[in-house]
């Protein structure tokens, strides 16, 4: 078992290698010159030729590619990820840590709201499959895959904050400010669980092991939660795990929608003034997270299906 | 000898899909005696297992069932569904075709054997464990304990098929059908699966249905026999009957081919022991 | 097969709009009542009238003409980006199956950590590294998608690789090309037809979100995600500016999803979808 957990840390390696060095490529391949960029962000009034020839030495712009690429890496791993460019006083590292909780809260909260709705309702299309709670709700399904999340966005807006006056439209700070934007970023997400848990129950349901509970005459409930719906969750709990990062990616429209000071308004802003080293970083920060939960859940996946923690031993 | 258990008559069963009707078992009447087997013999897909399914009220809800199946003064086919589930397990029990599937992945041996327990009787934990160790100890599987802290997958096909006939047993059924119990199982294995029913027949006197389509099993433990096709029964006597005396066209041709077979098979022998 | 498509009526139906939505979009100068960039401050937030069908919008400019020159951009970006995902994907594909060995091995790797990336991110990236243009628009998307297409079309090609008919045809001695396009690539167009009829109501949902965030369709060009931006400003004043290009978007998207449904169903009748 520690054999095969140690083995699926060392093969998550060069995927980072490969996402860390796309992220590399992504910075130098901006048509500005690093070394005159540099230069204009110490405010330097003239830039001439030996001032940037100067810069370049300095910053070691001259040294071959992958020595700068191993340069950069042990300075993202020290925690360095270089300074802004629009604002030189702050550092990126400092930007994202200051983006980084409102935008851990907002998925947060969509992720405790997705759990809470798509398990229950999931389960309960698939036991009353083809009841009119469940063609309701597989229509509704249906609508909400085709709508982009922003629209989604700005029909709550309109609906919850502007008509009924319940809660702020946008901005943050309390709670009521949270509600809008979270209910909006788990739309999407609650709509592709409730399918997932639904199909998923539907095929287990199908299995063998559930004719020959009812062979033996197990009580229908004892049925549907103690092996049906915990088969399920076995495959739900892994395939939601793994879309956490997706989450926090998900979150960059509805915080522009909501104007919600977190990672996603940063980037979007960034983008607008080429603010490359932050926008960079935002990326390899997601790229990672993104193998990290893999990994996680991959383990957690092992670990919890007996089947499968017999083959890793 | 002659009281009859589950009394069959008039059963039909077909199924609803996308607004169409399909019927898959026509117009169908049998009886089981108490203490005897009965064998249903048939291809895949003839409704062999559909009948059976049908009369333990263990078909979806797009399946009509119509007809009667009597059984110890009840009608199956109009009992509530609670009513039934009780009946399945302690009073009909069945062993079914893939042993490796049909035991949850997730839970131990021992869990599955004791929500069996659980669901008919009201026995505490310590009893229960008492029993599932004897019901092991019955269908000869060493180290009981251990086996019972096991996954399935990490048991053999024959082992888990005995436990499935030994935890159908354990109720003390009036009634044990077995669905095609030996098709998963390789050679060695089926043979052991069928000893094992010949000895409950001897030494219990449990009424049983027997369902395959392999006519080496069921001239092996079946006293009487049924022949399926397409939903329809269209033969019935004997082993002895069928085989030489077939009424019905397909017995005789089902027949004719397993003569054949055997022949060869008793030629290449060089000398008539097999199963026969 | 087109007879089974006939007769599979939700098939029939959405393509029975989505080709009137393009031919309205194509037709839209002669059709659309009024300059869809015409300002008319006076006439601002109008409700529905017969001079304008569907109101005017916050600069007084004729929502409907707008919606209808709208189709253009949104229809045919995405159109664009499926050619352009389904073409580079179909090439590599093509290749990596076809050839296999060391130029297979070579693509798959790329295409496996291709969809190791978080799509939303990448395209924010690539537009990022790009520049705000709609062209960059329209190569972030393919080139976030393309790898989903090389893989499918890869498998699709390596189990009709070693079929008789491809077979019997280099036997003959066809030329590879002759082969890749007559007989392999048609063999797997079912797939593709309906992954990329599932996909195009992805690609119209990412465009219009881009124009909607600023970074795709500039301002005053009359998109819808662009046109929902604009509404987004006015929202308290005139909310109903933002229903119609919302509506449109979705009915749009569910027509195209629901073809896929539907092409699936027409092509491969065993398979039930729930």
């Amino acid at each position: 078992m520690k054999q095969y957990i140690m083995k699926r840390i060392l093969l998550t390696i060069p995927l980072l290698i490969c996402i860390s060095f796309v992220c590399f490529v992504f910075i130098n391949l901006i048509p500005s010159d690093p070394a005159e960029v540099a230069l204009r962000v110490r405010q330097v009034p003239v830039i001439t030729d030996e001032a940037i020839a100067e810069v370049r030495e300095e910053l070691g712009l001259d040294k071959p590619y992958l020595v700068r690429y191993a340069g950069w890496v042990a300075d993202c791993l020290r925690g360095d990820f270089g300074i802004s460019y629009t604002n030189p006083s702050r550092t990126v590292a400092g930007e994202l840590a200051r983006c980084l909780p409102a935008t851990l809260q907002l998925a947060g909260t969509s992720l405790i709201l997705v759990i809470l709705l798509s398990l229950p309702i999931g389960f309960l299309c698939a036991v009353y499959r083809n009841s009119w709670f469940d063609k309701i709700i597989r229509m509704l399904v249906f609508m909400t895959t085709a709508m982009p999340a922003y629209w989604i966005g700005l029909l709550l807006m309109w609906l919850v904050a502007i008509k009924l006056d319940l809660l702020p439209t946008s901005g943050s700070g309390t709670f009521s400010h949270l509600i809008l934007p979270a209910v909006t970023v788990s739309f999407t997400y609650i709509s592709t669980y409730i399918r997932l848990i639904r199909n998923n129950m539907l095929e287990n349901m199908k299995q063998d092991y559930v004719l020959y509970a009812n062979v033996r005459g197990i009580p229908q409930k004892k049925i549907l939660i103690g092996h049906i719906l915990r088969n399920s969750l076995h495959t739900c709990f892994v395939a939601i795990g793994m879309s956490i990062p997706q989450l926090i990616a998900g979150t960059i429209v509805v915080e522009n929608v909501f104007a919600w000071p977190g990672l996603g308004t940063l980037c979007i802003t960034s983008i607008f003034n080429r603010d490359y080293p932050v926008i960079q970083t935002y990326v390899l920060l997601i790229g990672v997270l993104f193998v990290v939960f893999n990994l996680i859940f991959d383990i957690l996946q092992t670990v919890a299906d007996p089947r499968l923690r017999k083959e890793a031993s | 000898m002659s009281n009859v258990i589950l009394n069959v008559k008039n059963l039909q069963v077909s199924v609803q899909e996308r607004g169409k009707s399909y019927t898959l078992v026509y117009d169908s009447d049998f009886c089981v005696n108490e203490g005897e087997c009965l064998g249903i013999l048939g291809e895949s897909g003839s409704g062999k297992s559909m009948t059976v399914k049908s009369i333990m009220g263990l078909l979806d809800t797009n399946f009509k069932v119509t007809g009667e199946a009597w059984f110890h003064g009840k009608d199956l086919l109009k009992e509530s569904k609670e009513s039934l589930r009780n009946i399945r397990g302690s009073k009909i029990a069945m062993v079914l075709q893939n042993p490796m599937t049909s035991f949850d992945p997730l839970c131990r041996i021992s869990s599955q054997i004791a929500e069996t327990f659980q669901a008919h009787t009201d026995w505490d934990a310590e009893k229960i464990r008492e029993k599932s160790i004897e019901l092991l100890e019955q269908m000869q599987i060493r180290e009981p304990l251990e086996v019972l802290q096991k996954y399935p997958h990490q048991l053999s096909g024959g082992m888990i098929q005995r436990i499935m006939v030994g935890i159908a047993l354990s109720m003390e059924p009036d009634l044990l059908v077995a669905d095609e119990p030996t098709t998963a199982l390789d050679a060695i294995t089926q043979h052991e699966v069928l000893k094992a029913f010949r000895e409950i027949k001897r030494e219990k006197k449990t009424s049983m249905i027997f369902i395959t389509h392999d006519l080496g099993a069921i001239s092996y433990v079946a006293d009487r026999i049924l022949v399926m096709n397409q939903g329809r029964i269209v033969d019935e006597g004997s082993f002895h009957d069928i085989l030489r005396h077939a009424k019905d066209p397909y017995t005789r041709m089902l027949a004719e081919k397993k003569c054949a077979v055997m022949e060869q098979y008793r030629r290449v022998l060089g000398k008539g022991r097999g199963m026969l | 097969m087109f007879k089974r498509f006939l007769h599979n009526k939700t098939a029939v139906i959405t393509t029975a709009l989505i080709l009137a939505i393009a031919v309205l979009g194509i037709l839209a100068p002669w059709i659309a009542p009024n300059d869809p960039y015409e300002n008319d401050i006076i006439n601002k937030f109008a409700a529905f009238s017969l001079e304008y069908p569907l109101g005017t919008d916050h600069l007084g400019r004729c929502v409907l003409s707008r919606m209808l020159f709208g189709i253009r951009p949104t229809l045919g970006l995405a159109a664009l980006t499926m050619i352009g995902t389904i073409g580079l994907g179909a090439l590599m594909g093509l290749l990596a199956g076809h050839f296999g060995g060391i130029v297979d091995e070579v693509i798959m790797r790329v295409v496996d950590v291709m969809l190791s990336f978080p799509s939303q991110i990448m395209v924010f990236a690539v537009v990022a590294l790009l520049g705000i243009d709609v062209r960059n628009v329209i190569l972030a998307n393919v080139f976030i998608k393309w790898a989903w297409y090389a893989r499918m079309i890869r498998t699709g090609v390596v189990q009709y690789r070693d079929r008789n008919f491809v077979l019997f045809s280099r036997c003959v001695g066809m030329p590879e090309h002759f082969i890749l396009f007559r007989h392999l690539l048609p063999s797997i167009a079912a797939d593709l037809a309906v992954l990329s009829s599932l996909d195009i109501g992805w690609a119209i949902i990412n465009i219009s979100t881009l124009s909607f965030l600023g970074l795709g369709v500039q301002a005053p060009i009359p998109e819808w995600g662009a046109m929902l931006n604009e509404a987004k400003n006015v929202l308290t004043t005139n909310p109903v500016q933002m229903l119609t290009p919302g509506i449109a978007i979705v009915a749009v998207v569910t027509a195209f999803n629901l073809l896929g449904d539907a092409l699936r169903d027409v092509l491969d009748p065993k398979e039930t979808q729930v």
